[in-house]
């Protein structure tokens, strides 16, 4: 079995600090990390190819050469093959036409079942699994919370999906692209202390348009239907910090607290 | 004034059973809740009050111990004497090598907390608070508590009073002529430095913190099951000593190397230290540091723990002083026990020789096993 992960490198949002004077928020102690729900979906794969060492995983990323350390540690968490899709005219493309051109690789590829992320930290907005299926023209399902890994094994896997109110559960043939979300718990595993240095780089390989037969005037920002209007930063306000002790006036505090702010009913 | 117990008695039921009538053991390690008298005296552990009462090998007047012979040896207890080279320091501190505990006579004390007195100040830097406390014990005063505490590791100590600021603490007691003449010695060292204090703070809130010191076994199981359920750790300390002047420079020095050379430094969540336990001609680092794990549970040990004391061991070594203050040498820190010992370790090895010539106790422990190093690095 194949199963190809997407996987996105997100600025870590909880680092960002906020400064209340001047209302801006400081990206300096910012640093990348594997999206959460995309980091879950690879944790699902990792972990069953634990128990079915045959199956093979291929993780594909559209993102700029700056990936390519961080690209090569996910390569040593014993993945197959690690792609990153970069070119230049690939830059400022919208969800739309970043679909379009990860589907265009996925075109050329082997796979039995996609595995993404439901949405990402920094866009939100859950297009691109979605897109990339219509593109490929096999199902898709968002917002996994459970794979049931024997139906998986068989090529028809039972997955819970959480609505909010209800837990859903379906059966979907492979191909698919099934969309995990971080509450799926599943834990990627880290890169072990022996293969921390591990050469890589005859796994990692890197696509351009060319390679896609991609027009770059079709790609990028001048290929992108969506365009920014104006973007600006949300204000907060600073909140007063207030030290409890643990005695009745304390409790009494926090208790209305609580309240007053919809915590307790 | 001494207790004779078996070792399987926990600190603590001594401790309640002497409060009763009006006396103390004097030893109080934050393990108290959870040690036991032979663990207590084969780990050469010392207690938060060790200022005024000394460490486990000051209070051990005598004792019962078996080695893998099978012979017994009883080590009988006198206030002092000169027959020879102290043996009952083959038995404390050696960490199960060489012989087994069955018994120990420890010296008791008198206890008056209604004398307590706390005193916390703010302080300028670590530096400031070695000058107060070393002011303090050249003296001659003995305060049962007194502790300097890193911005950082005060930050966890002390989050409702630290102020981003170093902590100083202090605790007298005894009978009252004693613990008042203890608080006014304090009181003149603060003052002698006052350059470096930046303000006192309200003493009912080290009392405060001071009732809050001792870890339950509920403390420890409730940190094992946080740690699992949250991939976190919730720290690691390496505790070292050395003379006054020196104390400061291995600060520095560990706290710089690390900021430099550790790869995981971007991990660290804390790392600082205090320095705990003074004598007349120097003091203990307790070096704290807490990560984030970004690796998988049987690799932390290698990727966090082993770099980080390997630095603190390292610059320990290299300014004269001791890489083992308390909590023993055990099966990690033993690749540098000949280091830590020099010249001496011939004495350590014949012990081991003599004693457990089969090597069937407490394998690892204090005596470099090959087995054990890929557990290590
Ligand atoms: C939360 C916590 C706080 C701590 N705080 C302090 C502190 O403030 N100060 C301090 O000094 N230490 C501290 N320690 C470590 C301390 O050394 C131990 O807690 C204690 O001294 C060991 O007693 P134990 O009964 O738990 O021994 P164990 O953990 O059971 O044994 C410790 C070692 O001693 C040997 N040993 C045990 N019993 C005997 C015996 N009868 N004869 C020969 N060898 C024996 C064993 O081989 C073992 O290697 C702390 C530990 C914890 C977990």
């Amino acid at each position: 079995m194949k199963i190809v992960c997407l996987l996105k490198f997100t600025p870590d949002v909880d680092s960002f600090e906020y400064d209340y004077t001047n209302h801006v928020l400081n990206r300096e102690n910012s640093k990348m990390i594997i999206n959460p729900d995309d980091a879950c979906a690879l944790g699902f794969a990792l972990n069953l190819k634990k128990k079915h060492p045959d199956i093979e995983i291929e993780v594909v990323t559209m993102a700029p050469l700056s990936v390519k350390s961080m690209m090569e540690d996910v390569i040593r968490r014993r993945v197959n093959r690690g792609t990153i899709l970069s070119d230049s005219a690939f830059g400022g493309s919208d969800t739309l036409t970043t679909s379009r051109i990860i589907a265009a690789y996925l075109k050329q590829t082997e796979y039995d079942v996609i595995l993404t992320g439901t949405q990402t930290l920094d866009g939100d907005t859950a297009h691109v699994p979605s897109q990339l299926a219509e593109f490929l023209g096999i199902g898709q399902l968002s917002a996994i919370t459970k794979i049931d890994e024997e139906s998986f094994i068989n090529g028809m896997p039972e997955v819970e999906v959480d609505t909010e109110n209800y837990v859903d559960v379906y059966r979907i043939p492979f191909p698919a692209v099934l969309s995990v979300r971080k509450e799926s718990k599943y834990r990627l595993p880290f890169v072990r202390y022996a293969d921390l240095e591990m050469d890589v780089s005859d796994r990692l390989q890197i696509v351009d348009h060319k390679m896609l037969g991609i027009d770059p005037l079709s790609a990028g920002l001048k290929g992108s239907a969506t365009k920014v209007v104006k973007t600006y930063m949300q204000t907060y306000e600073q909140k007063d910090k207030i030290i409890v002790h643990n005695d009745k006036d304390g409790i009494e505090t926090v208790y209305r607290f609580l309240k007053d702010n919809g915590y307790l009913k | 004034m001494q207790a004779t117990v078996q070792s399987g008695v926990a600190l603590q039921d001594l401790e309640d059973e002497l409060r009763k009538i009006g006396y103390t053991t004097g030893h109080s390690p934050q393990s108290k809740p959870v040690a036991q008298y032979g663990g207590l005296v084969a780990t050469r552990s010392i207690g938060q009050f060790s200022t005024l009462y000394g460490g486990i090998e000051d209070m051990v007047v005598g004792l019962e111990c078996v080695f893998p012979t099978g012979q017994i040896c009883r080590i009988k207890n006198v206030p002092r004497r000169a027959g020879g080279p102290d043996i009952r320091h083959i038995a404390i501190g050696n960490e199960g090598t060489l012989c087994y505990i069955t018994e120990v006579t420890i010296k008791i004390f008198k206890y008056f907390p209604e004398n307590n007195l706390f005193y916390g100040y703010l302080i300028k830097d670590v530096a400031t608070g070695i000058k107060v406390l070393r002011e303090v014990f050249v003296n001659g005063y003995r305060p049962s508590v007194a502790r300097v505490y890193s911005e950082e590791d005060a930050r966890q100590h002390f989050y409702h009073f630290h102020d981003g600021k170093c902590v100083l603490i202090f605790m007298a007691e005894g009978a009252k002529p004693i613990a008042d003449a203890c608080g006014q010695g304090i009181e003149e060292a603060v003052e002698k430095f006052k350059d470096g204090i930046i303000k006192k703070v309200d003493s009912a809130l080290i009392e405060d913190w001071f009732n809050h010191l001792n870890w339950s076994q509920k403390d420890i199981d409730d940190e094992v099951q946080e740690m699992i359920n949250n991939d976190s750790h919730s720290g690691y300390t390496t505790e070292i000593s050395a003379n006054w002047e020196t104390i400061p420079k291995i600060y520095d020095n560990v706290i710089n190397r690390i900021r430099k050379e550790f790869k995981q430094a971007d991990d660290l969540v804390i790392l600082g230290g205090h320095s705990s336990h003074s004598y007349l001609n120097g003091t203990n680092m307790y070096f704290v540091y807490q990560y984030n794990i970004n690796c998988e549970p049987e690799d932390e040990f290698r990727m966090y723990h082993h770099p980080l004391q390997t630095i603190i061991v390292e610059e320990t070594l290299k300014l004269g002083g001791s890489m083992c203050h308390h909590h023993g040498i055990g099966k990690y820190r033993n690749q540098w026990t000949k280091e830590e010992h020099g010249s001496a370790y011939y004495m350590l090895e014949k012990l081991k020789e003599t004693f457990d010539p089969n090597g069937v106790m407490s394998f690892g422990n204090i005596f470099y096993q090959e087995e054990g190093a890929h557990f290590q690095k």
